[in-house]
């Protein structure tokens, strides 16, 4: 049973981070190379206040969403001129910079040692057992995947689609550019803030090797195996997460149990890239349809990878 | 930003990851199955809360299960690759098994690979907990700092095999330490610096992690004692390739000699760097210099200096130990990391059978913990003697070896009454 | 002082070989090739097999070279050209060429295993003296190497029929078609040129550093930051920020702890991309809206 615990808290876990994804992508074709260490900041606020009993659980996934929206925002608003690759390598250098601070900044953080002892999580009067933890991430996971479907649909999602499709005529219709991407790199650094919080109280362990680019890019992997929406985030978790369990039932030889993994990511984003441009919610979307015997869409999901591409390139 | 709508997707597009879905379902039911299958093997312990509160004497009647599992965390890839935990601990498991087990019951080894990263020992020891291990060896500090709050939790009895932060003395109530940590090879390296080397300044490099901050606390704290001045400490982020940069500085501060305050293959790099560049200081590692710290450095490794536990084979033990060692791995050579989780699976089935004799259900974790916590010493390994103290930690003698003409060449030893003496 | 500036000229020679490669092939392919760090541990770990079986280094890394161009054309032959052919856009062939890397070094550690490995070289050891900085044999072949090289690259570049077509098929690639240049066949010449001026720059940097499969992210992202300090579309200028970073992570060393080296360094690229959104060299926000609007 706790296999499966762990396994499903993993996927749920992933699927919010992608979600976190989806937002800049999905709204703003923004490309963000920082989730990793955002999520990371959720992850600390809340394993070190749980470690050293600062405040509760649900105060410190809060604080830390705040945080994770501050830090995210102030990144929006710095790169605000800078686009395409040149915003992902300086969302990069972002990420680096937040992951150096929390392994060299060691009387603040614990440095590279991690942050040992994080408490199980305490609501209000029950102390939440690992059953307990699955059913709270799952209500957080839903609540949260939710509520950004809501906001994809709302009329800042339509601000920030405009803004997305051509800023310049957004602004000249009156719309303020920056507004919206502000908003929603904030909205974004909250769910990836609130993903690192569910994960310190499932490892119960965590240092900055947990939040490094790998991480960051590892949720890109996952964004573009599952495909935009909740639903693609749901896919993206359950896929990789299964994909990485399925691995241990073969009892691999050691010298392959790090980087075989590894390598079916791999290839799995370069098949995607070729075969499930849309990710699997595109594929699972079109089967749905196909079974409902409705005819294909005659336009492609509005952010594809293709579609959402930075700059005009090769012409 | 160019937006390019009106690409359709092709039709035969989503046929292979409709494949891919499938080939998903299916590995998650095959997850999902083999569950059921492990958990009649384990009717005793199977609900771990009844067994915390009451389980010695409110079911007497509890039949030993059919093996009992021993978690075994060690690092088997990633930066830190060290598969001879594993290979000393399957000797020692089959050694028992051979000779009747426990009581008739086998020993049985649960394996998972932690990478030498703390936060993948939670999850692994979930795992393996889930399969009704009741003790475990870990691999690493990191790891073992990890994991022991979780085996209090738990009632699972750990072994550090690996790791030797200092604070993991003390870390749990159920963690006991079969290697020395760093403290007492610290003082013996210090000591060694001091007065065989006649070092008066001293530079630290120093990984920043959790045995490297905790060894360079160490080294800056004694080191007056042994009237050395410590110039500077370097920290570098684990996994770091190039140190010309740290080199240069420590250079510069021109030290007698430098201290090396890390584990892995960074030991080896730092050395080859440095005598690659014509700085050829001596230098002390904490680390053992063994496969791949050797490979790395190649000829630069001559001279380097380093502190191990002792480590004698030639006793009867010890050569039936290298005998079974050898035929199993021809082309690895034996050392205390494989020697030290062979002896503390050694040690855990000794408890167990003086558990045993003592009756009722002994195969739970808190009657190994006390079965360990009465006996204390344990003889006659192929280590030697293993004695644990009221904090979890073994007392254990040091040598220092250093790298000469292609070997490792014992240069000092400390007793454990030297150790006990420079404490002081 | 002059020794960290010398060890920043060493550390910006071999990352300027990376980085002119990943640079030549954006410019005339529009690929952000991040799996040129594919490139760079394939080559690294032939001269490593190639050195052990008993070849000088200098031999086993002219050995690799075929290997690496192999392999970079590969990336192009089946899989970007594929993608181009499906209408992906700039960011499929980026996190498809991100994927390729992974599959690499994940695949090299499988092969080779995660332990750092070592050339066999002569000359350890050994080192000059110049105007009170020392530099060893080694660092001495790396900093001529890559001068020889670069310039060698440059003049390919700027005098050869191939550079010619490179720049051609690069400025307009509807033109370079009309007048019957074949872009396919210009793309692979510029993959193969690319990763052959890898491999010194992966051979010199993994006979400093030690040969293991995480060098190739490692470096590549290394490049990557040179290529975007610089601005993309700007060969020359990527080399010229090469060489920068290599400065602005080791000069500074003399007076931080040096485990705050790489934070500078993003910080430095952070700063610039703030003053300058499209890099120091880069063509300016106003510049590209009239590229595109003449197409």
């Amino acid at each position: 049973m706790d296999l499966i615990i762990d396994v499903v808290i993993r996927a749920a876990i992933l699927a919010l981070a992608v979600a976190s994804v989806d937002l800049l992508l999905g709204m703003v074709g923004r490309f963000s190379i920082a989730q990793g260490a955002i999520y990371g900041i959720g992850a600390y606020t809340v394993g070190l206040a749980l470690a050293n009993n600062l405040v509760p659980y649900v105060a410190a996934v809060v604080l830390g969403a705040l945080l994770g929206a501050l830090v995210l925002a102030t990144v929006a608003l710095i790169t605000v001129r800078i686009e395409h690759f040149y915003l992902a390598i300086a969302t990069l250098a972002v990420q680096v910079v937040i992951v150096q601070f929390l392994g060299n900044a060691e009387g603040v953080t614990g440095g590279w040692a991690g942050v040992f002892g994080i408490g199980r999580p305490v609501l209000g009067p029950i102390e939440l057992s690992a059953t307990g933890l699955l059913v709270l991430t799952l209500v957080v996971t839903a609540a949260v995947l939710f509520a950004v479907h809501r906001i994809q649909h709302s009329s800042l999602g339509l601000y920030a689609r405009a803004v997305k499709c051509d800023a310049r005529l957004a602004e000249s219709y009156g719309f303020g550019s920056r507004g919206p991407v502000v908003a929603v790199f904030a909205l974004s650094g909250a769910v990836a803030a609130i993903a690192g919080g569910l994960y310190a109280v499932h490892a119960r362990f965590i240092d900055p090797t947990s939040f490094g680019i790998e991480t960051s890019l590892l949720f890109l992997i996952a964004y573009f195996v599952g495909g935009p929406r909740w639903l693609g985030a749901l896919l993206a978790g359950v896929t990789l997460t299964g994909i990485d369990q399925a691995m241990h039932l073969f009892n691999l030889p050691p010298s392959l149990t790090g980087p075989l993994p590894q390598l079916v990511y791999g290839a799995l984003l370069v098949l995607f890239m070729l075969f499930v441009p849309n990710g699997l919610q595109g594929a699972v979307r079109a089967l749905w349809r196909r079974a409902a015997g409705r005819a294909e869409p005659v336009h492609a999901e509005p952010h594809s990878v293709h579609a959402s591409a930075p700059e005009g390139g090769a012409p | 930003m160019s937006m390019r709508t009106g690409h359709r997707r092709r039709r035969g597009g989503w046929a292979p990851s409709a494949l891919l879905i499938h080939l998903l379902v299916v590995a998650l039911l095959l997850a999902a199955c083999s569950q059921p299958s492990e958990e009649p093997a384990a009717d005793g312990g199977q609900d771990p809360e009844p067994a915390a509160d009451g389980g010695q004497d409110s079911e007497p009647a509890a039949e030993a299960p059919a093996s009992i599992k021993i978690g075994g965390f060690f690092t088997l890839s990633g930066a830190i690759t060290a598969p001879e935990g594993l290979w000393g601990s399957e000797i020692a498991v089959e050694t028992v098994n051979d000779n009747g087990g426990i009581d008739g019951v086998p020993l049985e080894l649960v394996v998972r690979d932690h990478q030498c990263q703390a936060e993948q020992m939670g999850p692994a020891m979930g795992g393996a907990v889930q399969q009704d291990i009741v003790a475990g060896l870990v691999a690493c500090s990191g790891p073992a700092l990890a994991g022991a709050p979780i085996a209090a939790e738990e009632e699972v009895l750990l072994f550090n095999i690996g790791g030797s932060a200092l604070e993991l003395a003390g870390a749990s109530d159920y963690l006991f330490n079969a290697l020395v940590l760093g403290d007492q090879t610290v003082l013996a390296g210090l000591n060694y610096l001091a007065n065989d080397a006649e070092v008066e300044t001293l530079s630290v490099i120093y990984a920043n992690d959790a045995v490297g901050n905790s060894l360079n606390g160490m080294i800056s704290e004694e080191a007056d004692r042994f009237d050395i001045e410590v110039l500077d400490s370097f920290a570098y982020a684990p996994e770091t390739s190039d140190f010309s940069g740290v080199l240069e500085r420590v250079e510069q501060g021109q030290p007698d000699a430098v201290y090396i305050a890390s584990l892995g293959s960074a030991t080896g790099q730092i050395r080859r760097q440095a005598v690659e560049r014509g700085y050829d200081p001596p230098m002390l590692s904490y680390a053992g210099v063994y496969g791949e710290i050797a490979d790395i450095a190649g000829p630069a490794l001559e001279g380097t200096l380093w502190t191990s536990p002792e480590l004698d084979l030639e006793t009867d033990v010890g050569q039936e130990y290298l005998e079974k060692f050898e035929a199993a791995h021809p082309d690895s050579s034996s050392g205390y990391v494989d020697v030290t989780p062979h002896d503390a699976i050694l040690i855990i089935a000794e408890a167990f059978r003086a558990a045993a004799e003592e009756g009722g259900e002994w195969w739970t974790g808190p009657r190994l913990r006390q079965a360990v916590l009465e006996q204390r010493r344990f003889e006659g390994l192929v280590g030697g003697t293993y004695e644990f103290t009221d904090i979890g930690t073994v007392v254990r003698p040091v040598e220092v070896y250093r790298w000469t003409d292609g070997d490792a060449e014992a240069v000092a030893r400390y007793s454990v009454s030297d150790l006990v003496e420079l404490r002081q | 002082m002059l020794d960290f500036f010398v060890s920043g000229l060493i550390v910006g020679s071999d990352l300027a070989l990376i980085t002119v490669g990943v640079a030549l092939i954006y410019n005339t392919t529009r690929v952000f090739h991040f799996a040129h760090g594919l490139v760079v541990v394939l080559s690294a770990y032939t001269a490593y097999t190639l050195n052990s079986a008993g070849l000088p280094l200098w031999l086993a890394a002219i050995a690799a070279v075929p290997v690496a161009m192999a392999a970079g054309m590969l990336c192009e032959a089946p899989l970007y050209r594929a993608i181009r052919a499906r209408h992906g856009g700039p960011l499929a062939l980026f996190t498809a060429s991100f994927g390729l890397l992974v599959i690499g070094t994940s695949a090299v550690q499988i092969v080779w295993g995660p332990t750092p490995r070592r050339y066999d070289i002569a000359h350890v050891g050994e080192s000059f003296h110049f105007f009170g900085a020392r530099v060893t044999t080694l660092e001495l072949v790396t900093v001529a190497t890559a001068l020889v090289l670069l310039v060698a690259a440059g003049w390919v570049l700027s005098r050869s029929r191939v550079g010619l077509r490179m720049r051609a098929v690069a400025s307009n690639l509807e033109r370079a078609h009309l007048l019957g240049l074949r872009p396919k066949r210009v793309y692979l010449m510029t993959f193969a040129l690319g990763s052959a001026l890898a491999v010194p720059g992966a051979v010199l940097h993994t006979a400093r550093f030690g040969v293991e499969p995480q060098v190739g992210l490692r470096v590549i992202l290394l490049a990557v930051v040179a290529l975007i300090l610089a601005g993309i579309g700007n060969t020359a200028g990527a080399i010229v920020s090469a060489y920068l970073v290599g400065l602005v992570s080791t000069v500074p060393l003399q007076y931080i702890d040096p485990r705050w080296s790489q934070t500078l360094v993003f910080l430095v690229l952070l700063a610039v991309l703030l003053v300058r959104p499209t890099g120091i060299f880069g063509e300016t926000q106003a510049r590209r809206y009239e590229m595109r609007s003449g197409h």
